[in-house]
């Protein structure tokens, strides 16, 4: 049994029926699957109908730190929040860092379940093993930033910790984030599934410790993490100073850093206007995550014009990326602005920032006119367009309702061939890169268990060169397949499941990644896992994420790239001619459900499943 | 003689304060002989980041592509340049 780490209580909030209970953690779940993502994908498979309606009161929204957070272990700060998507339709997890998950923790809890639909605004309000169910009407409206100090003025407490949804997430916008502080679970719409539940927010407040099996191994597991940290190339002397923004530099040098809706990727323009050094000429100071001694975030401060001094934890690169490179925008002041506005609706950046990009093209091509958008113009590069059409998107009004659910809904409302021009997969929009010139990247979109999501299969061979477990030629497409299984499995197994840092992880732990998290388990948890043990579990949940997937009517066809990737090259720079054709994308599809045991349809198989230990899963594929 | 166009980005780029470069080497030059000519050329800090030991098991102090492709695709350093070809050096960082 394990004897640290995790508290070992499930809580189980029923918003319908105002009660709750507490249940034990079983320990073939924490060996199985670790914590964080692998919990929320578990309980997920186990208690939601796969075909539920996302916004129904069928779906349960789940959250789980790790079993590291709260511990003194650095960059374990985080959690995973999960639900069926109402944007994508498969599995929702995302993952947050600050302060809310090392506060869970300490409020004693390795994962809250929140079940059913509150019969009018609520927010919930946990401490001491007892849960209250309080009014939010009064706050109900509010923007993310009102809400929680709003909250920590009635608790009079103002060190509580909150989760909770901006205006977005009440009017289910399928793009709405749930935000803590100002770190979000952006992706998916999980914001929306909080908002159909009546649930405007969670606070919290703990004084719980978690306990640790082995100290003196746990000492020894945390230096060499430590130690690691410190002899990174990047980490301290680069990272810690600019965070993710550096990319932007990084992926122009590549030719992969998208622009005006991936129709002009490999301009050089964006390396020198927003990207790491033009930014952080609005640079405010740094903040950190809970326990983290790196400090990679930025507070920025808009420095002119209609958005001087708007100030923002960010923006990160994707954030660079979707408010900047692909709507065209070069102001860095008006990013700062966009990227504040999406935090306080309660808007994923991303989505936000792709779908107003889409409606910028679907402009420039006249499939829409001035009537269509109020007024708006929406050529790109027209940053003020863009920051109005957050607020209206935020608010559901005018043009804003039109896009309010991502390119998929938006371009099936338009019609007229606009489907083209919407880049996601999965019905989520597309990360900042460039998979044309990035191919086990493009593949680890087209089969990520949540849709176009760049950080579920990281391929960090590609994008930052690094030779783990191999250096890889980034334009060809052969032994993509294997190598996604891998980038997939890893980044789930030692990022998403014990929740800890993949920035730190790349930078620094890269060359023994699966042994430093059993490491870290073995002495926290006293659960005696192996490097192969480590990897074995990313590889389960990726597999029975797949089945909740199939069980809601996904099958290979889904498992696509958009039309622009497959047939229209990348225009210039160094990666210039490169494209994802459909022979090319069904070639390595072909080789990764082969590494992953699956039929070349993508579903897999009851022997590969009964390897993993979940022939359950077998059984409710109805597999023989 | 060939010459190659060197872009270097992040902390070399800061050091060496100039994004890039044209470097003239000799016929069959490799990306190690253009390697240690620019560390001749530089010398101090930017000489530690160019000639740093790169341990196969630790994490790589430097990531060096020719024409978009990483040389751990190719033949590391060894692989050879050609005239008009784009080398770019660059610290490994992360983040997205």
């Amino acid at each position: 049994m394990y004897s640290g780490g995790y508290t070992g209580k499930v809580l189980r909030i029923d918003l319908t029926s105002g009660t709750y209970s507490e249940e034990p953690l079983p320990e073939e779940t924490a060996r199985d699957f670790i914590g964080g993502a692998g919990f929320t994908v578990k309980y997920l498979f186990d208690e939601v109908p796969a075909d539920c309606d996302p916004l129904g009161p069928e779906n349960k929204l789940i959250f789980s730190p790790g079993p590291f957070t709260g511990t003194k272990i650095p960059c374990a700060s985080r959690m995973a929040i999960n639900a069926k998507s109402p944007l994508t339709g498969v599995m929702g997890v995302g993952l947050t860092g600050g302060h809310f998950p090392v506060e869970m923790k300490r409020a004693g809890y390795d994962v809250i379940i929140v079940e059913g639909v509150a019969e009018k605004p609520t927010y919930l309000w946990i401490k001491g093993g007892k849960v209250s169910f309080r009014s939010a009407e009064d706050i109900w409206g509010m923007q993310s930033t009102d809400v929680q100090q709003t909250i920590k003025d009635k608790l009079h407490d103002q060190n509580v910790r909150i989760s909770c949804i901006g205006p977005a997430g009440e009017k289910l916008s399928r793009l709405a984030c749930i935000v803590n502080e100002r770190r979000v679970v952006g992706r998916r719409g999980l914001g929306a599934v909080m908002g159909a539940k009546n649930l405007k927010a969670i606070a919290l407040r703990g004084d719980q410790q978690p306990a640790i099996a082995d100290e003196e191994k746990f000492k020894a597991a945390r230096k060499r993490m430590l130690d690691a940290m410190k002899e990174s190339p990047v980490l301290y002397s680069e990272f810690a100073h600019g965070g993710t923004s550096g990319n932007v530099e990084n992926c122009t040098a590549l030719g992969i850093f998208p622009s005006n809706n991936w129709q002009t990727t490999g301009d050089e323009k964006y390396a020198g206007t927003i990207g790491g050094g033009a930014i952080a000429t609005r640079g405010a100071g740094r903040t950190a995550c809970a326990e983290c001694p790196v400090a990679c975030s930025q507070m920025r401060l808009a420095q002119a014009g209609p958005y001087a001094g708007i100030m923002t934890e960010g923006p990160e690169y994707e954030t660079l990326y979707s408010f900047g490179g692909t709507t065209g925008v070069t102001n860095p002041d008006a990013i700062i602005a966009a990227d504040r506005a999406a935090d306080e609706y309660g808007l994923d950046t991303m989505s936000a920032g792709v779908t107003i990009a889409f409606a910028m093209e679907l402009f420039e091509r006249g499939i829409i006119t001035l009537e269509d958008t109020g007024g708006l113009d929406l050529h790109f590069g027209n940053d003020r367009s863009m920051v109005e059409l957050i607020r209206l998107m935020g608010e559901r009004e005018g043009f804003g309702d039109v896009l309010a659910d991502g390119v998929r809904l938006a371009a099936a409302r338009i019609g007229k061939g606009s489907e083209r021009y919407a880049l996601h997969v999965k019905g989520l929009e597309l990360p900042a890169y460039d998979v044309r010139g990035a191919k086990a990247h493009g593949l680890g979109y087209a089969t990520s268990y949540t849709g176009a999501d760049h950080n579920k299969g990281y391929a960090i061979q590609e994008i930052f060169g690094l030779p783990f477990p191999y250096p890889v030629d980034r334009f060809a497409i052969e032994g993509k397949g294997a190598l996604t299984m891998w980038n997939q499995d890893a980044r789930t197994a030692v990022g998403d499941c014990p929740t800890m840092c993949i920035f730190m992880l790349d930078t620094s732990v890269a060359p023994f990644l699966f042994e430093n998290t059993a490491g870290l388990m073995r002495s926290a948890t006293g659960l005696d896992l192996t490097a192969d043990d480590v990897q074995r579990v990313g590889e389960r949940v990726n597999n029975l994420a797949r089945v909740f997937n199939t069980l809601a009517g996904l099958t290979r066809a889904d498992d696509d790239l958009p039309e622009r990737i497959k047939s229209e090259p990348i225009p210039q720079g160094p990666a210039k001619g490169h494209m994802i054709p459909q022979e090319d994308l069904d070639f390595m599809l072909d080789e990764y459900y082969e590494a992953r045991g699956w039929t070349p349809e993508g579903v897999p198989t009851r022997a590969r499943l009964e390897q993993l230990g979940m022939g359950y899963a077998a059984d409710r594929l109805g597999l023989d | 003689m060939i010459t190659v166009r060197v872009q270097t980005i992040g902390l070399l780029r800061s050091l060496i304060k100039q994004g890039e470069l044209r470097v003239d080497l000799p016929e069959g030059s490799s990306v190690g002989d253009l390697l240690t000519q620019l560390a001749e050329a530089y010398g101090g800090q930017v000489a530690a980041h160019l000639t740093a030991p790169h341990e196969p098991d630790a994490h790589p102090p430097l990531r060096v592509t020719v024409n978009g492709r990483d040389i751990g695709a190719l033949h590391d350093r060894r692989t050879v340049l050609a005239d008009g070809e784009d080398v770019l050096i660059l610290t490994p960082i992360a983040g997205g």
